[in-house]
């Protein structure tokens, strides 16, 4: 008794929003959570999982974000996501979220959605853009006709927020009978009447599922209701009378019952758009089709693309460049100075371990919140599905398709959230492809070490050196990544179907968003993997074989050369034989593990030089071909301690272990290589 | 009878046959992409993937499009309509 007069006191109600892709579901879910929400993972998949919670006059109402999808057949993680959520833990409301200006592809979710008996709030939004379009939507009617409340809404400009969320309340409160169910026709109604008679036979069935919906799943063949049946005391009488109609129907039809199925519910849908839906004018040329007929131009595609995104990138680092120095400033001056005034041990640990170590990664954060920022820009405003087009074509003669873009392009900036973005690849084959060829694409934290090398040794050239090392990664990913999907993950690909949007004006909102959960993932992995490898090297160099050094090791090659990193730069040395790098370079790689621009502040130490006296120091250890050689392992040696903890959270230890053996054996090949051709053809000396 | 991936941009084409798996003829189906289907090819890198648009019994068009790569314009046959 108590406990009913709590949830009296405090109603919740659980809503779920559901939607077509590129309908501003992601807009929708800010305007009514008001931003706030947390994020998690499905259960047993690793697609993001929004939830935010708003009060609305003295209710809770828990707010879900459904994957964007199209249908219900459980075709995909994100369509099996969406449907089990509405059928297994049945939300109070559902709000179907539909575009106003393409009603008839956007109804059919509604539908199958109502035929789900789900409690369907429609959000008829962007009505405006369907005015513009000469669409004239009668929504009054329309709501009748499927017997579900109907809000319009610009949720861009947060217009019918509020009634939605009190039409929200009022529908979780009190439910109306839905009207617009699809008729299947006397034949197939008969079938799917007689066939819930049975489900229903099965109470615990009848109390979970709608018995209807679950009879023409079974019709339609859907093997994922079939197993949901397969556990029911009473699955053989079911799914027998279930294959009987199938077949009983498909004679008498003369087609296959699932197409006709389908077809019914379109039917439906176009029922509904001719009654509430007047076209006023026949759309014009529209600005989307001039610049589509450009940017998807089959010769000019793809150069337009590399131009766009240099320009981002170009853009992104001259702007960032003041702020990174000032970063820079800030750790390598202010917070050093500051902590090295601590006495002893801890002094050292703070400045030398954590504030040096930590502050050369945080440096990158300019960079990449503008390299994020932009691409979050060419997402939002539509760019990156046209990119993703244009190289597609590519991409399938390398066994991938245009999905694989936006993850290796992000890896630019930083391979981090290259490998989380992966997770929009439907087809997991694709994906983990994707996923293990992402750390060879060079980030920003490799050019610091190019920018060295390349200035102490190839003085005239730095520029063209540097490019080629970011073409070389380039090359080096798609030869992987064809090689893994041809032979680790076989078989073949589910296929790239995507929206192609209009073009939309940004929003500042969205972007922002965007850009600051990629930026996340960065700063969490510094703060904690980083962090600890840090500490860890910082232990390594002050002790050795012969016990506690002291901390002034950290300033003094030769005492330096004693400690733990000096053995293993000695024993990498040997290792490191046929390209001849000495022991410093050697042991500056085992540094480069925790984040690779270590690799220019360890050499600097290791050498026992200033930064400044770096350039001098390096070319005398070089020649410029093992110093090319050198680059070009540095670039693929091995992936930073951050992006193997995010390959073993995305993908599991087995292939966080698989990419660092892999890449270490191609980046010792590629230097291999490097040093003997240019051996045998002359450049040695 | 020809792939879609090799129809000409700007045509009309009609869908002959899809040879995908269920999963797959179930999902293009949902986008109303099915035997019989008449489709207007936006833009194509012919051979290779297409955008687009599906044509109405009432000769309207959606404002909608779909881009499918090239592996998915190489299962779905189409015949031209003009």
């Amino acid at each position: 008794m108590e406990r009913r007069a709590l949830q009296l006191a405090v109603k919740k109600f659980k809503v779920a929003i559901a939607g077509n892709p590129n309908v501003g579901k992601s807009t929708l879910f800010n305007r009514l959570t008001g931003g706030r929400a947390w994020v998690g993972n499905w259960p047993g998949v690793t697609v993001e999982k929004k939830v935010g919670r708003i009060r609305v006059d003295g209710r809770y109402l828990e707010i879900v974000d459904l994957p964007g999808i199209y249908g219900l057949t459980a075709y995909g993680v994100d369509e099996l996501i969406a449907r089990n959520f509405i059928v297994e833990e049945n939300p109070d409301v559902v709000v179907n979220i539909a575009n106003a200006a393409n009603l008839e592809r956007n109804l059919y979710l509604t539908v199958s959605l109502i035929e789900m008996d789900a409690n369907v709030v429609v959000c008829l939004n962007m009505v405006d853009l369907a005015t513009d379009q000469g669409y004239k939507v009668n929504s009054e009617k329309l709501s009748q006709m499927l017997g579900v409340p109907l809000i319009p809404t610009v949720a861009v400009e947060g217009r019918g927020i509020e009634e939605l969320k009190k039409a929200v309340v009022k529908a979780a409160e009190r439910r109306e009978k839905p009207a617009g169910l699809v008729n299947y026709g006397s034949k197939v109604e008969g079938e799917i009447g007689r066939l819930s008679e049975v489900v229903e036979k099965d109470l615990e069935l009848a109390r979970k599922y709608n018995s209807r919906w679950v009879a023409i799943k079974l019709l339609e063949g859907d093997s994922d209701v079939e197993d949901k049946i397969k556990l029911s005391p009473l699955s053989r009488e079911i799914l027998d009378q279930a294959a009987e109609a199938r077949e009983k129907l498909e004679s008498s039809l003369g087609r296959d019952l699932e197409g006709f199925i389908v077809e019914k519910r379109y039917e439906f849908v176009s029922q509904l758009v001719e009654e509430c839906v007047g076209v006023l004018v026949r759309k014009p040329i529209t600005l989307t089709d001039m610049v589509d007929y450009v940017v998807t131009h089959k010769v000019f595609g793809i150069p337009i693309m590399l131009t766009a995104l240099y320009m981002a990138f170009k853009f992104a680092f001259d702007v960032a460049a003041p702020l990174c120095d000032l970063i820079d400033w800030f750790f390598g001056c202010l917070l050093y100075d500051l902590a090295a005034t601590l006495p002893g041990l801890a002094g050292s640990l703070l400045a030398d371990g954590i504030i040096t170590g930590v502050g050369s990664i945080l440096i990158f954060v300019p960079n990449l919140a503008f390299i994020f920022l932009f691409l979050a820009l060419l997402e939002d405003v539509g760019y990156m599905a046209r990119a993703a087009f244009v190289v597609d074509k590519i991409m399938h003669k390398l066994h991938l398709t245009g999905k694989s873009l936006l993850p290796l392009i992000l890896g630019f900036g930083c391979n981090l959230p290259g490998i989380i973005s992966t997770r929009a690849i439907e087809d997991e084959n694709d994906r983990k492809t994707t996923a293990l060829a992402c750390p060879l694409i060079s980030c920003s934290a490799r050019l610091p070490v190019y920018l060295v090398i390349a200035g102490a040794l190839f003085s005239a050239y730095v520029t063209g050196v540097v490019w080629s090392m970011y073409i070389l990664g380039v090359i080096f990913a798609l030869i992987m990544a064809t090689l893994f999907r041809k032979l680790l993950f076989k078989g073949p690909s589910s296929g790239f179907i995507m929206e192609l949007p209009p073009y939309m004006r940004p929003m500042l909102k969205n972007i922002g968003i965007k850009t600051w959960e990629r930026l996340k993932r960065f700063l969490f992995k510094a703060g904690t993997v980083i962090f600890i490898g840090v500490v860890a090297v910082w232990l390594l160099s002050i002790t050795g074989p012969g016990g506690y050094l002291g901390v002034e090791a950290l300033g003094e090659a030769t005492l330096l050369e004693q400690s733990w990193i000096g053995v293993i730069g000695h024993g990498l040395e040997k290792i490191f034989t046929p390209m001849g790098w000495g022991w410093q370079a050697s042991a500056a790689l085992f540094f480069g593990f925790i984040a690779k621009e270590i690799v220019v502040g360890a050499m600097a130490v290791l050498f026992g030089v200033s930064e400044e006296g770096l350039i001098g120091a390096v070319s005398g250890a070089f020649t410029p071909l093992t110093a090319y050689a050198y680059m070009a392992f540095v670039l693929l040696y091995l992936p930073c301690l951050a992006t193997l903890a995010i390959i073993r959270g995305e993908l599991g230890l087995k292939y966080a272990l698989f990419t660092a053996v892999y890449e270490f054996i191609l980046a010792y090949f590629v230097a291999f290589l490097i040093v003997g051709i240019g051996t045998l053809v002359g450049l040695g000396g | 009878m020809i792939p879609l991936a090799f129809a000409n941009e700007g045509s009309l084409v009609q869908i002959v046959e899809v040879r995908a798996g269920q999963g797959l003829t179930r999902k293009l189906a949902e986008l109303g992409l099915t035997q019989g289907s008449t489709l207007r090819i936006v833009k194509s890198l012919s051979p290779g993937p297409v955008v687009v648009e599906v044509v109405n019994d009432n000769g309207y068009t959606d404002a909608w499009r779909v881009m499918l790569g090239f592996g998915i314009t190489m299962k779905i046959f189409v015949e031209n309509r003009g």
